[in-house]
């Protein structure tokens, strides 16, 4: 029995040690220092997109800047990505430091999440194919389809406000929202004008437009786990700094070049870094919006 | 699932869509079908015409399928070569699939040994003497065999992240539910694996002075796991499909890989499709050594090494293996290679009570009634010198040859067709217990009385 | 098990687990349609209907069910316009219970060969003897006794699909149980272990019966010979 025993702890081990080493293999590039995990949009061109192993976008550039305000250089960033269905997940599970991934503060979601910031002001706006004359604004896409992406509310607000019997489509990323607007499958493609700019000018050849009438303002806030007080301090002193020193400015040029978007210069860029204090989130009284 | 196609793939035990080739005289007839004649001249020309339209049908619904994703009723022609491109560049290969593919492989790999610890720990618990074990085991597997694995997956992901895994939560959510669903598979495998060594191993071993527990883990499970491999390349397959669930919860596996660089192409269709080739040809491939394996395996257990079988579906039924076995007997009707034990056939004779006869033939494997079986199976000389018990007699044979026309006899027993040999007109009191040495008192007592009654 | 009860009457779970029943029932329904359909090419005469049949089942049984679905979305839907119903959430159901059937048929056609195999050659030779052709000894001496042969591995297969009705999540059906289970977990993370249990309970009780009825059934049925 003895020789039995000592067998099966041979086997244990073995199948531990297999364990450690698959284990080991999964968490790789090993650099020095402590790291930080940053959950973005891998799919959102201007915005967030990962390309080969290159992180552009502007919700990068402003979680980048933040970094090294709290400390990691670049090296120690591990980006992370943050599917809009997934990122309250993401962050109750602490599977990330904190998210800059167009993520608009909610009442919905600041029960579950805190957030810093703001640090942009958007606009829900609708894509449409440039050949399709027959939307012109929110209110004419009654009986037609639109797309989103799950977990996203931009689609419900506009079944709420202005065209009851609008159809929703749910895919995974955006690109694919794209991919059925050109299709035929949806006819308009809604989420904030920013985005919207990224996709219809990554997609190129004037195929798509973005109607340029927002109908809501989005408040991109930095989503951190409920309760991370100090964190959200440190994190709004560097948007802070970031608006003042011009990096702010710099970055949103940069990544909305080459396209005919503007943001709404009334709202940005934002002086207030208070969105755990403000009770006021989306806009949807709007008939009055531009 | 693939058992049949085993068979095929085998072309030794044949099936009635495929019947062996020397059946027929035609050396092109191996694929012959016995659900229709041979055709003749007519028929050969209509199979003909049917063939061809056949081809056309299929083609035509592929070409449509090509032209509907050429010409779309609107948008961009799918099968542009601007589309493909990107989904097939270096780029691609080093940056999204082959990571991703690397996550799907390691989360498999883990998964697949960690089912087989799980499988072989609970399969034996299911086998232990004690009953408690037993009721926890049987618990334990019957509940992860029941709940579907992506439930499972969002429940560890959920869970391991709330207990503080901060990164490789997903990773372990999946390794995990892979573990419990397949490992209850594993486990149904060794407990049936076990059922169906010949009893005399266990009795070899216990004769041998081991403990129960160490016959089964010595002895008994080494072999049924041999028996059992094939069956759990299979189950690999299974596990390299349910990685894909893990896309679900955010683990960057091969799908999740190819769906994220469909996005920044506006290409996901294209990308797909190659992750659906890279997935479609590894799970070919296993699915393939599973069918190729028993061959090469036999030769290592007395268990009958055979193609993947059915995962038994009784829950929480002790009859369990039984239903498992009728679920995959009945292969031999079509004449093929014989196992080295019939199904329901346990080893030696201690198991070959009247009761075991009876319910044999209750369940419809026997249709002799077990007061006639001895007499048909034996020829006369053999029971009724055995049954006289007096000292040998004339014309007697060695031992060596006693134990060799008994085994041939017990070989052709489940058919029962055969009754031809009954020159075997001698036997020694001594020789009747066939190649088993157990000694197992049972084993003379029950066969023997059944003789020397009549 | 009082925070069972409340999660219970917040949501609506027996919903979810009708979702999931009713693709399963019905993709029960098409894939043996299917499946029968597929066996039957498969020992036909037609040499290309063989090819083809053995083609789909090597297809489909070699590829995940979670690609399947995808496919069924931007494949079938989105590309190839596909379309069940002008509304988009029934055409979603359809679309995930098309991929389901797909996928399952191919275990159906590959349970009712392995039921063919349990068919004595003399039952075919039998009928061809009769002077029956190739439909009516399939259609009336060898798939009959194939299906009472293949209860077991039909059995499972049911068994298995049930499970693989939460798939469904993948091509936007977001009322099903897996759907509903996240959403459940989201806002009451604290009690995660009961939603859990509330969903595996809610499948143990559904599966058990049917491996209960298929163990019963296969004993039932299976010729005797």
């Amino acid at each position: 029995m003895n020789r039995l025993a000592k067998r099966i702890v041979a086997a244990a081990a073995a199948v531990v040690s297999l364990v450690a080493m698959t284990g080991c293999g999964s968490s790789s590039e090993e650099t020095s220092g402590p790291k930080i995990t940053i959950g973005i949009k891998f799919d959102q061109p201007g915005v967030g997109y990962k390309q080969g192993n290159e992180y552009t976008g502007f919700d990068v550039d402003v979680a980048r800047y933040v970094a090294k305000k709290l400390g990691y250089s670049e090296k120690q960033i591990i980006w992370k990505e943050a599917p809009s269905a997934q990122r309250e997940a993401l962050l109750q599970n602490g599977d990330v430091d904190f998210i800059a991934a167009s993520y608009s503060i909610t009442e919905d979601r600041k029960k579950v999440v805190d957030f810093a910031g703001p640090y942009f002001y958007a606009g829900q706006d609708l894509l449409v194919r440039s050949d399709d004359t027959s939307i012109k604004s929110a209110k004419d896409l009654n009986g037609k389809n639109l797309c989103t992406v799950s977990g996203s509310t931009s689609a419900q607000v506009v079944k709420d406000n202005f065209a009851k019997s609008v159809q929703i489509m749910e895919l995974s990323g955006y690109a694919e929202c794209v991919t059925a607007l050109i299709s035929g499958t949806v006819d308009a493609v809604t989420t904030d004008d920013i985005i919207l700019a990224g996709l219809a000018s990554a997609k190129g050849g004037g195929v798509l437009k973005v109607l340029g009438q927002p109908f809501t303002k989005e408040t991109y806030g930095i989503g951190v786990k409920k309760g991370s007080t100090q964190l959200i301090k440190q994190i709004n002193d560097a948007l802070a700094e970031m608006v003042s020193d011009g990096s702010w400015q710099k970055a949103l040029d940069a990544e909305t070049s080459g396209t005919d978007y503007s943001p709404n210069k009334e709202w940005n860029p934002p002086t207030k870094f208070d969105a755990e204090d403000s009770d006021e989130t989306v806009r949807t009284d709007t008939a009055s919006a531009k | 699932m693939t058992s049949t196609s085993a068979i095929e793939a085998n072309a030794d035990p044949s099936s009635l869509a495929g019947v062996h080739k020397h059946r027929f005289r035609h050396p092109k007839a191996v694929e012959q079908n016995i659900l229709f004649d041979e055709p003749g001249p007519r028929a050969r020309r209509r199979i003909a015409l049917f063939n061809v339209v056949g081809v056309v049908v299929v083609l035509a619904f592929f070409a449509w399928i090509l032209y509907r994703f050429a010409n779309p009723p609107m948008g961009e022609n799918q099968l542009s070569w601007e589309l493909w491109k990107p989904a097939l560049s270096a780029d691609a290969w080093v940056y999204f699939y082959l990571p991703g593919l690397l996550a799907t492989l390691e989360a498999s790999v883990l998964a697949i040994v960690g089912s087989l610890v799980f499988g072989v720990l609970f399969g034996i618990g299911r086998l232990l003497p004690v009953k408690i074990i037993r009721w926890i085991s049987s618990i334990v597997v019957e509940f992860c065999r029941a709940v579907p694995v992506l439930l499972f997956m969002i429940f560890f992901w959920r869970l391991l992240a709330g207990l503080g895994f901060n990164n490789g939560a997903a990773f372990w959510a999946v390794v995990i539910s892979l573990v419990l669903y397949n490992g209850s598979v594993v486990a149904e495998l060794v407990r049936s694996g076990v059922g169906n060594l010949p009893l005399g191993q266990r009795e070899a071993a216990i004769a041998l002075g081991m403990s129960p527990l160490r016959s089964l883990i010595s002895v008994e499970v080494p072999q049924a796991l041999i028996a059992m491999l094939p069956a759990m390349i299979t189950q690999l397959v299974v596990v390299l499909k349910d990685t894909a669930l893990g896309s679900i919860i955010t683990y960057t596996d091969l799908l999740q890989e190819s769906r994220r660089l469909g996005s920044a192409h506006f290409n996901a269709l294209q990308t797909l499709c190659v992750a659906a080739v890279i997935y479609f040809i590894i799970c070919f491939v296993l699915s393939l050594v599973s069918e190729k394996l028993p061959q090469h395996l036999q030769h290592r257990t007395v268990g009958v090494v055979r193609e993947p079988v059915q995962a038994p579906i009784a829950i929480l039924d002790p009859s369990n293996v039984l239903a498992q076995e009728r679920a995959s007997e009945r292969e031999l009707p079509q004449g093929g290679a014989e196992p080295l034990y019939p199904d329901h056939y346990h080893g030696s004779n201690a198991v070959v009570t009247d009761a075991w006869r009876y319910s044999h033939m209750e369940h419809g494997h026997d249709l002799q009634h077990p007061d006639e079986h001895f007499k048909t199976t034996f020829p006369e000389s053999v029971y009724r010198k055995r049954s006289s018990g007096g000292p040998s007699i004339a014309g007697e044979i060695s031992d060596e040859e006693f134990e060799a026309k008994v085994r041939q006899l017990r070989q052709t027993h489940g058919g029962g067709e055969d009754s031809d040999s009954g020159s075997t007109d001698s036997g020694s009191e001594t020789g009747f217990e066939p190649g088993s040495d157990s000694g197992s008192e049972t084993g003379s007592d029950s066969s023997s009385p059944n003789g020397s009654s009549k | 098990m009082q925070a069972m009860l409340t999660l219970l009457s917040q949501y609506d779970v027996l919903g979810a687990f009708w979702v999931n029943i009713q693709l399963t029932l019905w993709s029960a329904l098409f894939s043996l349609i299917l499946g029968v359909v597929l066996v039957m090419m498969r020992i036909s005469p037609i040499p290309s209907l063989r090819a083809f049949a053995s083609g789909f089942v090597e297809f489909f049984k070699n590829m995940p069910l979670t690609i399947i679905m995808v496919f069924m979305l931007l494949g079938a839907f989105v590309q190839l316009r596909f379309q069940f119903s002008s509304t988009f959430s029934s055409n979603f159901y359809w679309l995930a219970i098309t991929g389901l059937s797909l996928y399952t048929s191919v275990f159906v056609c590959e349970s009712l060969r392995s039921g063919i195999n349990t068919v004595p050659l003399g039952q075919a030779e039998a009928a061809r003897s009769l002077g029956l052709g190739f439909f009516q000894t399939a259609g009336l001496i060898v798939l009959p006794q194939a299906f009472r042969g293949s209860v077991a591995p039909l059995g499972n297969t049911l068994i298995a699909l049930l499970k693989n009705s939460t798939v469904a999540a993948a091509c936007s059906v977001a009322t099903e149980t897996s759907t509903l289970m996240k959403t459940m977990i989201e806002y009451n993370a604290s009690s995660i272990v009961a939603v859990f249990m509330i969903f595996a309970i809610g499948y143990v009780i559904l599966i058990i019966p049917i491996g209960l009825l298929t163990t019963w059934l296969s004993n039932t049925l299976a010729v005797r010979r």
